[in-house]
C-alpha cells in the first residue's frame, strides 16, 4: 500500500514536472509574446524601448530556465504567478473558471456513465432490433462533432423551444434550478460521445463476464435476472467501465473547450485559448497544471476503485 | 479613440466582434459652458427594475480607467461618474463638472467647476485637487486616452475649479471627458492610493459599484447601486450585469431567450434581431475597408504610386458587397467618415465609382499593365474576412492578386498590421473628429500608419484644424477628407450602423446620427 | 473534439490475432457486409469527390455570386450557396481535400509510431519495453487540448505540424494495442522456431509479427482517422486552422454556418453531415473490420421456443420424481441444427443416485444442464419431454426454469472456482441465495448460511463466510459451491462431475460428503462422470451415453459385472479404478467424432472392435437385454458370452 502511493505520488510529480516544462517551452516557441499582445492592445504602437521596458516589468526577459525555476519555487509556496495582463493571481484568475468546467465535466461523467452503461447494458443482453439500434445510436455519438451538435441543441431547445437558456453559466449557490439549466445542454452535447463511448465499452465488458461460469451457476442457483446482471455481472464487467470513465473525463477536458465556446461558459478551457492568444504562460501553466492535477486525480480514483472492485488486488 | 485593431483583446476569443474594432465618433462640441444645472441624466420614467443585464462582446482587459481602452467604456461608466455626460441626442450636460469652457483663443486653456459635495461609493470627498490628481494618474498611466492629453497640466485653482492648460491646441477636450473615452470617469483619492487593485475593483461616484462577489472576471460583472451617488432618482436598476458573450449568434440567442435585455450588435445577425421582435436602434458610426499602409513601397512597391492606390479604388464594387454582406445595416462609401459625421462631403462619394477599365488603365499608366501581388491581413470581426474576400474576386479582374492571411486570433493581426507586417490591412474604423483622428489615423505617429509616412500638405491642414473652431474647422475637415480620398491612402468600402438590440422590456436605448454610441445610463424598464 | 475516443477501443482486450490468409479472406468478407460495404463506398466516394474535386467540382470553389448569397438549394447550386454565394457543393468537394490530407498526415503518425514503438517494445521486452511504457503512460497523460492549443500558436496556420502532433499525442493507444499481441506472438513457437533458424529480429518482425497484427491495426487506424477528422474540423472551426480565407474547409464551413444560424440553417445540414457522415462511415468500417477479423462476442440470443415434438417411444413414469423422453437437443451450426443430444430417455425416482457416465463430448453435461435451462447460446431442446414435479422442463419459460432452479433442482459444477463470483464474499452469495428461495430476514439468512456451510462440513464457517472465493481452496470452494447448491432445499441435485478438479484426496472426502447428503437429506442426484469408480461409491443406476446417445442403462453393479454395449465394456477397461482389479487394459481406439460426422446407424461404429455389415445398415434402437437393462447394440449377446 506505503509502496502503491509512494509509486503513484513520483509518477504523478514526474507527470506534472514534464507537462509544465513543456508548456514553458512550447509557449517560449510561439512567435511574438506577453508583452508585445500587452502594449499592442493597450495602444496600438509602442516603441523598441516600451517593449523592452514592458518585457522587464513582466518577467519575461529572463532565460526560460529561469522563468521555470521561478514558477516552480512560487508553486512550491502554493503561489501559481500572477496574470500579465490583469495582474491579478493566477489562482483567483482560474478559481473563478473551475467551478463552470468541473460541473460539466463531472455532469457529463455523470451522465455518460448512468445512460452508457444502462445502454450498455441491454446491448449486451438483447440481440436483434434493440442491439443493433442501441449499437448505431452509439456510434452517431462518436461520430457527430460536439460544436456541430451544440449549434443544433441551441436552435432547437434555447431558441426554439426555449426549454433551456442559450448559454452561459450560472452559479449554484443560490440557484441550483438556474445552474442545472445553465449546464444541461453542454452536458447532453458533451455526453453524446461519452454516452457512446462508455455504452461500447459497457457492452463489451458485459459480453465477457455474461459468458462466465459463474453467471450459468448464479442462473442455477435461481438467483433473478435483475440481481444477475446488475449485482453480479456488472460489479465484474465494472473495472473496465471504470478505466474508460477515468479515460473519458481525463479527455473531456479538452472537449469543454468548444462546448465552453459554443455556450459562452467562463470554463478553464476558454481562459486557456485566450491565454495561449496572448501568450500569458502563468495563466497557461496554471491551467495546464490543473488539468494535470485533474488527470493525476482521476488516475488516483481509477486506482482505489480498481482497489475496491477487484478483492484480488485488494488482498495483494 | 484609438480606433479599430486597438480593439485586440485577449480576451476577444475567436470571435470577437464588432465593438472590438469600435472606436468613438465625439459629437459637435455643442454644450461648451455649463449646460442646464443639476442632474446631467433625464429623469426616471418610472419604478426602478429589477435587473439590467447587457450582453457585450468583449471582456474589459482592465476595469482602471486610465489603462482601459474605449471598448471598455460600460464596464467603467456605470461605476465612475465622468466629468462631463454625454446623452444620447448627443448634448453635453453636467456630470462631476457642474460648468466647464475653454478661456482665451487658441482651444489651449480649459476651466471646469466642480459639483459640490459629491461623495464617492467609498465615502471619499470630490475635490479639485482629487480631480487634478486623477488626471495626472491617466497621463502617467501612458494608456490609449493619455496621448490626447499629452503635454496638459492639471491644477485645482481653487478647491472647486481644475484648469488644464495644454501646450498645444486640444479642441475636444470636453468630449475627451465624458463616459465615452472613460479617463473622464474621476477615480477616488482612495483609490489612486491603492492602484493596483483598480484592474479588478471600482472607486468612482457613479450610479452603481462594481460587486466582485458577483462577478467573474472575463465572463460577468455585476453592480449595484452605489449609496452615496449624488442624484439617486436616476438610478433605474436594482442591479446592473454586464455578461461577455463573444459570439454574435450566442448574444442573439440570449437576447431571443431573455437572458440579457440588451446587447451590441453585429451586422451579421442584424435582420435576424428585427426579424425576432427586438428593438433595433443604431446610427452610422464605422468604416470597414482597406488601409494602404506601405505608401512608401518597402514592402509592395505598387503601393507607393497614388494610381495604384486609386486603381485599387476603382476596381472595387461596393455596391455589391454592401448589398450580399450589409443588408440594411451598411451604405457604400468612399471616404472615411460616415454620413452627418465629421468631415462628411457627400460630393466625395462620386470620386471612384466601380470602374475596371479605369483601374486598368491606372495600372497600366503605373507600370503594372499585368497587375501585381498584394498580401493583406484581416481580423475576423465585422465581416471583415469576408470582405476581403469578395475584394480578392474584384480585384482579380483588374490583375492584382490579394493574398489574404487570416488571424481568429485579434492579437495576432493587431501585432502584424501595426508592426508593418503587411503592406496593407483590413480594419473597421469608427470615425472621430478629425483632430482626434490624426494621431490614429493618418499622422505619421499613428498607429495606423505602421509605416510612418510623413505628408507636408496633410500636416499642415491638421495643424489649422486644431486652432480652428465653427465653420472654419467644418471647411478644413472636409478638406483632410477629400484630401485623403484623392491620395487614396485607403480603399474605403462600406460604412456601418453599430447596431444594438433591446427586449421590449427595455426602453432608452435610441442612438442618434450626433451619438452613435447607446447610453447605458438612458436604458429603464419600459412601462408596463 | 472528441480526444475521447481516440481511445474508444484502447481498453478492448486484444484477441487473437488473424493469420494473414484470413486477413485476406477478412477483406472479401467485410465486403460482404452490407454496412461495411455501404461505409467503404461512401469512403470511396469522398475520396474520388475530393481528390477529383477540381475536375468534378460543378464551379470554381472561390467563385462569388453575390447577388445570390445564401441561396438555399437549387438546380444550379444543389447544396445552395454561402454568404459569399458560392457553391457549397463544390466547396465541400474542395474542402475534402484539406480533410482528407489532414487524416492522412495524422494517420501515417500515428500508425508508424504506434505500430513501430508498439512492435519493438512487444517484441525486445525488457528496459526497452519499460520505457516504451513509461512513455505511453505519460503521452497520454498529457492534456492533449493544451498542447494542441500551443502547437497551433506556435505555429499558425501549419495544419501539417498540429496533425502530426495530433498524431504523436494519440499513438499510445495503438501502441498499446500492437505491444500486447507482439508480446504474445512472440511466445508462440512459430516465432520462437524462426529465432532458432537465426532470421533476424528485424525479419521476424516484419515477415512473422506484422501480418498477424493487420486486423486490430486496421482498427484502431479507421478508428483515430475518424477523430482526426473531427479534430482538423473542431481546430478549423475555431478558426485555429485552415481559417476561410485559406479555402473551405469541413470545419470552417460548420463555422461559417454557425455564423449564419439565425438568417439560414439551411448551411448547417450539408457541412454537418459531410462530417458525421464520413466520421461515421469510418467508424462503420472499423466496426466491420473488427467483427470480421478480431471476432466479436455472439450475442445471447433470445432462444426462439419451438413447439417440442413429444417422443412416443416409451411412456413417462408416473411414479419417477424426474421421468426424460426422448430428450433431443441442437444447436444452430453454419448449415442447419447440428444435434448433440439425441432422443435420451431415463428416470430417477425420488431419492434415488443416478449416474450419466461417458466420455468427454458425448452430451452428458448437455443434457444435465439442459434439464435445468442453462443451454450455452443458441443452444435449445427441440424434441422430447422432462416430466418434474407435473411440470415438463423441455417446455419451461426461462422464467419458470428460474423457479425449479436453485429450490427444487440444485446444481454443483466441474469447477467450483469458476461458479463462484470472485467479487463477493461466501457468506455474502449464500445469503443472496438463501433468501431468494425462502422469506428469510438478512439475519436469518446470514444464520441459515452459516448452517449450510456446517452442513458441508466446512471448519469455522463464519471465517468462510468472510473469505472471498479466491482465498478458498479447491476442496472450500466445491463444499461452498455444494452449500450454494443446497440453499434452496432442492429434492433432485445435479451434480456435473463434481470432483474431476480436485485432487485425490480432497476427492474422496467430497464424494463422501455428498452420499453423507444424500442420505441425510433425501434428495435424488443425477451425477454427470466418466470415472467409474466415482459413480460406484455414489450411484443406484447409471446412463452410459456415446455421441448424444444412450448407449446402455442399468443398475451400477450389473454394469460393472456384465456390460452390454462394447462402449461400456471399453470404458471400464480404460477406467484406472477398474484396471486394478482386472489388471487388463484395452484401450478404446480413436476419439468422439464431432456431431456432425455422427454416422447415420451405430454411432460407436467407427470404433467398435465387434462392428459387422450389420452394424452399419441402419440407426440402432435402444433395447431391453435383460430386465431393468438397456442396450443400444445388435451384439449384447455376444458381450454376455465372452
Amino acid at each position: 500500500m506505503v509502496r502503491q502511493t509512494l509509486r503513484w505520488l513520483v509518477s504523478s510529480l514526474v507527470l506534472l514536472f514534464v507537462v509544465t516544462a513543456l508548456t514553458f517551452v512550447l509557449v517560449s516557441l510561439a512567435p511574438g509574446d506577453a508583452a508585445r499582445s500587452i502594449l499592442s492592445s493597450a495602444s496600438g504602437s509602442y516603441t523598441e524601448q516600451q517593449y523592452q521596458q514592458m518585457r522587464h516589468l513582466l518577467g519575461i526577459d529572463q532565460p526560460l530556465a529561469a522563468q521555470y525555476w521561478h514558477w516552480l519555487s512560487n508553486l512550491l509556496h502554493g503561489s501559481l504567478g500572477t496574470d500579465l495582463f490583469s495582474g491579478q493571481p493566477v489562482t483567483e484568475v482560474l478559481a473563478d473558471r473551475i467551478g463552470p468546467s468541473l460541473s460539466i465535466t463531472l455532469g457529463t461523467v455523470l451522465v455518460s456513465g448512468v445512460v452508457g452503461v444502462g445502454l450498455g447494458i441491454i446491448s449486451a443482453r438483447s440481440g436483434g432490433v434493440l442491439g443493433r439500434l442501441v449499437d448505431f445510436i452509439s456510434l452517431l455519438g462518436l461520430a457527430v462533432p460536439n460544436f456541430w451538435l451544440a449549434l443544433v441543441l441551441v436552435e432547437l431547445f434555447a431558441v426554439r423551444l426555449a426549454v433551456f437558456p442559450a448559454g452561459g453559466y450560472v452559479d449554484p449557490v443560490g440557484d441550483p434550478a438556474g445552474w442545472l439549466a445553465s449546464i444541461a445542454l453542454p452536458i447532453i452535447t458533451l455526453s453524446a460521445g461519452g454516452v457512446a463511448f462508455i455504452a461500447k465499452q459497457t457492452r463489451d465488458a458485459m459480453a465477457e463476464v455474461l459468458g462466465r461460469e459463474f453467471v450459468t451457476m448464479l442462473r442455477a442457483r435461481g438467483l433473478s435476472t435483475g440481481s444477475i446482471v446488475l449485482r453480479h455481472a456488472l460489479r465484474n464487467a465494472a473495472i473496465p467501465v471504470v478505466t474508460v470513465l477515468g479515460l473519458l473525463l481525463v479527455s473531456l477536458l479538452g472537449g469543454t473547450v468548444l462546448v465552453e465556446s459554443v455556450f459562452s461558459i467562463p470554463g478553464l478551457g476558454q481562459e486557456a485559448v485566450t491565454a495561449s492568444g496572448g501568450h500569458d504562460l502563468p495563466v497557461i501553466a496554471g491551467v495546464a497544471f490543473y488539468f494535470t492535477v485533474v488527470v493525476v486525480i482521476a488516475n488516483l480514483l481509477v486506482d482505489m476503485s480498481y482497489r475496491w472492485l477487484n478483492p484480488k488486488v485488494r488482498a495483494s | 479613440m484609438r480606433s479599430c485593431p486597438s480593439a485586440a483583446r485577449r480576451r476577444g476569443g475567436p470571435a470577437a466582434t464588432a465593438a472590438a474594432l469600435i472606436s468613438t465618433m465625439a459629437l459637435a462640441l455643442t454644450a461648451c459652458g455649463g449646460a442646464s444645472p443639476g442632474a446631467g441624466r433625464p429623469a426616471a420614467s418610472g419604478k426602478a427594475g429589477d435587473t439590467l443585464t447587457v450582453a457585450w462582446s468583449v471582456a474589459p482587459q482592465t476595469l482602471d480607467p486610465a489603462k482601459a481602452v474605449q471598448n471598455d467604456a460600460y464596464f467603467d461608466e456605470l461605476a465612475y461618474e465622468p466629468l462631463i455626460v454625454r446623452r444620447s441626442d448627443g448634448s453635453l450636460a453636467p456630470g462631476l463638472a457642474q460648468s466647464w469652457a475653454y478661456t482665451g483663443t487658441g482651444n489651449t486653456t480649459f476651466v471646469m467647476h466642480l459639483r459640490p459635495g459629491v461623495k464617492f461609493a467609498d465615502g471619499g470627498a470630490l475635490t479639485a485637487q482629487g480631480v487634478a490628481d486623477h488626471l495626472r494618474y491617466v497621463l502617467a498611466s501612458s494608456g490609449q486616452m493619455a496621448p490626447l492629453l499629452s503635454g496638459d497640466t492639471f491644477t485645482a485653482t481653487d478647491p472647486s475649479t481644475v484648469t488644464i492648460t495644454g501646450t498645444k491646441p486640444n479642441p475636444n477636450l470636453p468630449i475627451i471627458l465624458t463616459q465615452d473615452y472613460v479617463v473622464g470617469g474621476v477615480i477616488s483619492p482612495t483609490g489612486l492610493h491603492a492602484t493596483g487593485k483598480l484592474g479588478t475593483r471600482t472607486f468612482g461616484a457613479g450610479p452603481y459599484m462594481l460587486d466582485p462577489a458577483q462577478t467573474v472576471d472575463g465572463d460577468h460583472y455585476t453592480y449595484v447601486p452605489n449609496p452615496n451617488y449624488y442624484d439617486k432618482a436616476s438610478v433605474h436598476w436594482h442591479k446592473v450585469v454586464i455578461r461577455v458573450i463573444t459570439d454574435a449568434q450566442s448574444v442573439l440567442n440570449a437576447l431571443k431567450t431573455g437572458q440579457a435585455d440588451v446587447a451590441g450588435g453585429d451586422p451579421s445577425t442584424v435582420s435576424a434581431a428585427a426579424q425576432a421582435g427586438l428593438n433595433v436602434t443604431g446610427s452610422p458610426l464605422l468604416w470597414s475597408g482597406v488601409v494602404l499602409a506601405d505608401r512608401h513601397g518597402t514592402l509592395a512597391k505598387p503601393l507607393a504610386d497614388v494610381r495604384v492606390r486609386q486603381a485599387l479604388n476603382y476596381a472595387t464594387d461596393r455596391v455589391a458587397i454592401t448589398d450580399a454582406l450589409f443588408g440594411g445595416v451598411g451604405k457604400p462609401t468612399n471616404q472615411l467618415t460616415v454620413p452627418g459625421g465629421y468631415g462628411f462631403d457627400a460630393a466625395l462619394n462620386g470620386t471612384y465609382p466601380h470602374d475596371v477599365a479605369k483601374a486598368k488603365q491606372l495600372l497600366a499608366a503605373a507600370g503594372y499593365p499585368n497587375g501585381f501581388s498584394l498580401r493583406i491581413v484581416t481580423p475576423e470581426v465585422q465581416q471583415l474576412n469576408l470582405v476581403a474576400q469578395a475584394l480578392e474576386q474584384q480585384w482579380k479582374q483588374v490583375g492584382v492578386n490579394l493574398q489574404i492571411t487570416d488571424y481568429a486570433n485579434d492579437n495576432q493581426y493587431v501585432s502584424d498590421a501595426f508592426g508593418a507586417k503587411f503592406p496593407a490591412f483590413m480594419t473597421a474604423f469608427g470615425q472621430l473628429p478629425l483632430w482626434m483622428e490624426g494621431p490614429s489615423l493618418y499622422l505619421p505617429t499613428a498607429s495606423f500608419n505602421p509605416f510612418h509616412v510623413a505628408d507636408p500638405v496633410l500636416q499642415a491642414l491638421f495643424d489649422r484644424e486644431a486652432r480652428s473652431s465653427g465653420a472654419e474647422q467644418t471647411s478644413l475637415d472636409q478638406q483632410i477628407e477629400g484630401y485623403l480620398v484623392h491620395q487614396a491612402w485607403f480603399v474605403p468600402v462600406v460604412t456601418t450602423n453599430l447596431a444594438y438590440y433591446a427586449r421590449k422590456t427595455v426602453t432608452g436605448t435610441a442612438t442618434s446620427a450626433k451619438a452613435p454610441l447607446m447610453e447605458l445610463y438612458e436604458i429603464q424598464p419600459a412601462a408596463a | 473534439m472528441t480526444i475521447a475516443s481516440a481511445s474508444a477501443s484502447s481498453v478492448v482486450e486484444p484477441a487473437p490475432a488473424p493469420t494473414a490468409a484470413r486477413t485476406c479472406r477478412a477483406w472479401r468478407v467485410l465486403l460482404r457486409k452490407p454496412l461495411g460495404r455501404v461505409a467503404a463506398g461512401y469512403l470511396l466516394v469522398v475520396v474520388v469527390a475530393s481528390v477529383g474535386a477540381p475536375v468534378f467540382a460543378p464551379t470554381d470553389p472561390a467563385a462569388q455570386d453575390l447577388a445570390h448569397a445564401l441561396s438555399g438549394p437549387s438546380a444550379a447550386h444543389w447544396l445552395g450557396t454561402d454568404r459569399l454565394g458560392r457553391d457549397v457543393l463544390s466547396r465541400l468537394m474542395f474542402g475534402g481535400q484539406i480533410t482528407l490530407l489532414s487524416t492522412v498526415e495524422a494517420t501515417v503518425v500515428f500508425a508508424v509510431l504506434g505500430v513501430g514503438l508498439g512492435l519493438v517494445a512487444g517484441f525486445r521486452g525488457g528496459w526497452v519495453d519499460g520505457v516504451t511504457a513509461r512513455f505511453a503512460d505519460l503521452v497520454l497523460a498529457l492534456p492533449a487540448i493544451i498542447v494542441l492549443l500551443m502547437v497551433v500558436s506556435v505555429f499558425p496556420g501549419d495544419d501539417l505540424v498540429t496533425m502530426v502532433a495530433l498524431g504523436v499525442l494519440s499513438c499510445p493507444t495503438l501502441l498499446r494495442v500492437v505491444r500486447g499481441q507482439s508480446m504474445a506472438l512472440r511466445q508462440e513457437l512459430y516465432v520462437k522456431a524462426a529465432r532458432l533458424a537465426g532470421l533476424t529480429n528485424l525479419r521476424i518482425m516484419i515477415r512473422h509479427i506484422l501480418p498477424r497484427l493487420t486486423g486490430p491495426v486496421i482498427v484502431q487506424l479507421s478508428l483515430f482517422s475518424a477523430v482526426a477528422v473531427l479534430v482538423q474540423a473542431a481546430l478549423s472551426f475555431l478558426g485555429l486552422s485552415t481559417p476561410e480565407t485559406r479555402g473551405p474547409s469541413w470545419g470552417n464551413m460548420v463555422g461559417e454556418a454557425s455564423q449564419v444560424l439565425s438568417r439560414d440553417q439551411w448551411l448547417l445540414v450539408p457541412t454537418g453531415g459531410v462530417l458525421v457522415l464520413t466520421v461515421l462511415a469510418l467508424g462503420l468500417l472499423g466496426d466491420a473490420v473488427w467483427d470480421v477479423t478480431v471476432g466479436r462476442f455472439q450475442r445471447t440470443q433470445s432462444t426462439a421456443r419451438r413447439p417440442v415434438m413429444h417422443s412416443t417411444v416409451d411412456t413417462e413414469h408416473v411414479d419417477a420424481l424426474l421421468s426424460v423422453r426422448g430428450l433431443t437437443i441442437a444447436f444452430p451450426g453454419e448449415a442447419g441444427d447440428v444435434t448433440v443430444v439425441q432422443d435420451v430417455s431415463f428416470d430417477v425416482a425420488a431419492g434415488e443416485a443416478v449416474g450419466i457416465v461417458g466420455e468427454s463430448g458425448c452430451g452428458k453435461t448437455m443434457t444435465a444442464r439442459g434439464l435445468l435451462g442453462l443451454l450455452p447460446d443458441g443452444g435449445r431442446i427441440i424434441a422430447g419431454s422432462a416430466r418434474f414435479e407435473g411440470r415438463d422442463l423441455a417446455r419451461l419459460t426461462e422464467r419458470e426454469h428460474a423457479r425449479v432452479r436453485g429450490s427444487r433442482i440444485g446444481l454443483i459444477s466441474q469447477e467450483p472456482m469458476a461458479g463462484l463470483d470472485p467479487s463477493f464474499r461466501v457468506g455474502s452469495q449464500l445469503v443472496e441465495v438463501v433468501r431468494r428461495h425462502s422469506t428469510m430476514s438478512r439475519r436469518q439468512g446470514r444464520a441459515r448460511a452459516l448452517e449450510l456451510l456446517d452442513l458441508v462440513n466446512l471448519p469455522e464457517p463464519d471465517q468462510v463466510a468472510r473469505r472471498y472465493p479466491h482465498e478458498l481452496s479447491g476442496g472450500m470452494a466445491q463444499r461452498v459451491a455444494i452449500a450454494l447448491a443446497l440453499a434452496g432445499d432442492p429434492v433432485l441435485l445435479v451434480a456435473d462431475e463434481p470432483t474431476t478438479a480436485l485432487d485425490v484426496t480432497v476427492q474422496a472426502e467430497i464424494l463422501a460428503l455428498l452420499a453423507d447428503l444424500r442420505a441425510r437429506l433425501g434428495m435424488a442426484v443425477i451425477l454427470v462422470t466418466h470415472d467409474w469408480g466415482v459413480l460406484a461409491d455414489l450411484c443406484d443406476r447409471a446412463v452410459v451415453m456415446y455421441a448424444g446417445q444412450i448407449v446402455e442403462q442399468a443398475g451400477v453393479t450389473e454394469l460393472y459385472r456384465a456390460p452390454r454395449h462394447p462402449y461400456t465394456e471399453g470404458l471400464l477397461a480404460a477406467n484406472p479404478h477398474l484396471a486394478a482389479t482386472t489388471g487388463d487394459l484395452p484401450a478404446i481406439p480413436g476419439t468422439v467424432p464431432p456431431p456432425s460426422a455422427w454416422p447415420v446407424s451405430c454411432h460407436f461404429l467407427p470404433r467398435c472392435r465387434y462392428a459387422t455389415e450389420s452394424c452399419g445398415a441402419e440407426a440402432i434402437p435402444l433395447g431391453t437385454a435383460a430386465p431393468g437393462h438397456l442396450t443400444r447394440c445388435v451384439h449384447s449377446d455376444q458381450l454376455v458370452a465372452r
